[in-house]
């Protein structure tokens, strides 16, 4: 399971430097630089590149049987980072123009990359292994005794208090049902139970620090793979939803996308 | 693979021909619309050109200006189609689209002509940059910023018309740089600027006279242009100024025409006077003990009269009754009987 959203990062790292460039363009040609001229063909060129190897490369990799080259969180990170900022590239060749069909393919292009967004969510609520293989329920199962057995062998050595506190955390709802508001409301439980925490964490003043972040841990651990377990067959129902919705719109994007550069050679580049 | 990856799936490619279907669907239906990157300008002109007011009559049609890539055809060929009379001018070099053609920049008509950027979008974007003004006579090298370090628009220059211009403009600009000289200007030189100016600022503020032939030294550096370039309509009328003295010099009567016209070799620009004087006298300049003496020491009035009183202790009246007693009536030149004006010198005659 991905912990770090190291290519989110990278992501808006990259947007930042373009956006510079961008305004770096726009000064030097006092004009929102057209989507037709050297600069804003070179944005849509990259963007789209970048576009098409979101689209094939994290795909090829996920299915290849013998090309087993990285891991599979590595070009999901490589698949997301692309998938931002190709469509941002994208956007800023539109020179915020949205005219016939390249509007079309612009307008895409957003519903594309918020279907995106959309799908990271709920592919990261399925718990996998660094190699992208799905952990099936027997195995959280397993995980959450071993995580239940760590906490109760950690306690064991603790205060009282510190067992009070478990028993009042440990009551409070972290998988909601574990249907498909699980799934998509899981930030926001979590937040919830970070609350909880804090307050509870005030009143004890007395835990030193080590303490309260091993227990943290601990608690933290138990309730993402419960609600994990909860919600897994939802989560793969809703993957697969998503995937059949998802693929078809990224077609239809690439489909006007190659329509529209064949147009854009035929008037444009090509016009004597 | 064990399956095909996502975007070949069936539902990915049957997505596909979907969106490919209906755009050929409403290309077929709307035109070439659905490719237009926007509006074509919708400004009615007077008669129809081409069976259209307006290029936004043209609808979907882009082949009415668009020639396919592989046809011989040019996209300014389609447009001399409907506009006869712009290809009419680019035959003539005294019109714009001549001046433009002459200046042998192979532009397309869209590089000052753009469409597609709304039906009231102007038509005509003349790039300063890129539009080869040096093609009209009249270069913009010198004419990038104005004093206030704006760059210079086209209606700075042009007031509604961009094929006419009015040299008050240039009056008016240059006389809030410098009302005096731009004044002192006009005076000596009129005010068709264009006549001389052709905007490469050759003989403008920064012009340097000392990379000319003729430095401008001594009494020529505070000169006005027209002391010298009197009546130059043209660079080549500025050029063809005079630059031997006698041009602008007449030859003293002091000279009596006997020095002849290379100054130089007794006077700088400094002054006139003094003067230096190395060629052959007929008489000993330095004949007595306190160095050469200014020519009009000895001659007052011309070269061809000299005079001995201005210099010796020769009283007049004295030597006249010096020279009667010895017999010699005939002593008014002097150099006669003393070539060479020692003492006790006297000819035998």
């Amino acid at each position: 399971m991905q912990r770090r959203s190291y290519e989110l990062w990278s992501a808006l790292g990259a947007m930042v430097a373009i956006t510079l460039l961008y305004l770096w363009a726009i000064a030097r040609l006092d004009a929102v630089p057209p989507a037709g001229d050297l600069f804003g063909h070179g944005l849509g060129i990259i963007g789209f590149f970048l576009m098409l190897t979101t689209e094939t490369l994290y795909s090829l990799r996920k299915r290849s049987r013998r090309a087993r080259w990285g891991r599979m969180s590595s070009w999901l990170r490589f698949h997301i980072f692309t998938g931002l900022v190709g469509p941002y590239l994208v956007l800023l060749h539109t020179s915020f123009k949205f005219n016939g069909l390249a509007g079309i393919v612009a307008a895409l292009t957003i519903v594309v990359v918020l279907s995106g967004v959309v799908g990271r969510y709920i592919y990261t609520a399925v718990p996998r292994t660094a190699d992208g293989v799905v952990i099936e329920a027997a195995e959280l199962e397993d995980q959450i005794a071993a995580a239940e057995a760590d906490l109760q062998r950690w306690l064991a050595g603790q205060p009282e208090a510190d067992q009070r506190l478990v028993q009042r955390l440990a009551a409070l709802p972290d998988a909601a049902g574990g249907g498909p508001l699980t799934v998509l409301g899981r930030t926001f439980l979590e937040w919830d139970n970070r609350l909880v925490w804090r307050r509870e964490r005030r009143q004890m003043a007395a835990m030193d620090k080590a303490r309260a972040r091993e227990l943290d841990r601990l608690l933290s651990r138990r309730r993402s793979l419960r609600r994990q377990v909860a919600s897994l067959a939802a989560a793969r129902r809703m993957l697969a939803t998503w995937h059949t919705v998802h693929i078809p719109i990224g077609m239809v994007l690439f489909t006007a996308a190659f329509v529209h550069i064949g147009a854009a050679i035929y008037y444009a580049t090509l016009l004597k | 693979m064990n399956k095909p990856i996502g975007c070949l799936s069936r539902s990915g490619l049957a997505a596909a021909l979907l969106a490919l279907v209906v755009l050929v669907g409403v290309g077929l239906v709307w035109g070439g619309r659905l490719f237009s990157p926007g509006p074509l300008n919708s400004e009615a002109g007077g008669e129809p050109l081409g069976g259209v007011r307006s290029h936004a009559e043209t609808g979907g049609r882009c082949s009415a200006c668009h020639a396919a890539p592989w046809s011989s055809e040019t996209m300014a060929d389609r447009c001399v189609v409907c506009h006869t009379d712009i290809a009419a001018q680019m035959g003539d070099p005294t019109s714009l689209h001549g001046v433009v053609m002459a200046s042998g920049q192979d532009q397309p008509c869209y590089a000052c002509h753009p469409e597609h950027r709304g039906e009231d979008a102007p038509l005509t974007t003349l790039d300063p940059g890129t539009f080869p003004h040096q093609a009209t006579g009249y270069s913009l090298e010198g004419h990038q910023q104005m004093a206030s370090g704006a760059p210079f628009a086209c209606a700075d220059c042009h007031a509604d018309d961009l094929t006419l211009f009015d040299p008050a403009r240039c009056v008016g600009c240059h006389r809030g740089l410098d009302a005096a000289s731009m004044q002192a200007h006009e005076s000596a030189f009129g005010s068709d600027c264009l006549a001389c100016h052709d905007g490469l600022d050759t003989y403008g503020a920064s012009f340097d006279h000392a990379q000319t032939a003729f430095p401008l030294a001594g009494q020529h550096a505070p000169l006005a242009c027209a002391g010298c370039h009197q009546g130059a309509r043209t660079i080549a009328d500025l050029r063809a100024a005079p630059q031997d003295c006698v041009g602008c010099h007449d030859d003293p009567v002091f000279h009596r025409g006997l020095l002849g016209t290379e100054c130089a070799s007794c006077h700088d620009s400094t002054a006139w006077s003094p003067a230096r004087y190395d060629r052959a006298h007929t008489f000993p300049i330095n004949h007595g003990e306190s160095g050469p003496s200014p020519c009009r020491t000895c001659h007052p009035t011309t070269l061809s009269d000299y005079t001995c009183y201005g210099c010796h202790e020769h009283d007049r009246a004295d030597l006249e009754r010096k020279h009667r007693e010895e017999g010699i009536s005939d002593f008014q030149d002097c150099a006669r009987c003393h070539p060479t004006g020692q003492k006790d010198e006297g000819g035998e005659d």
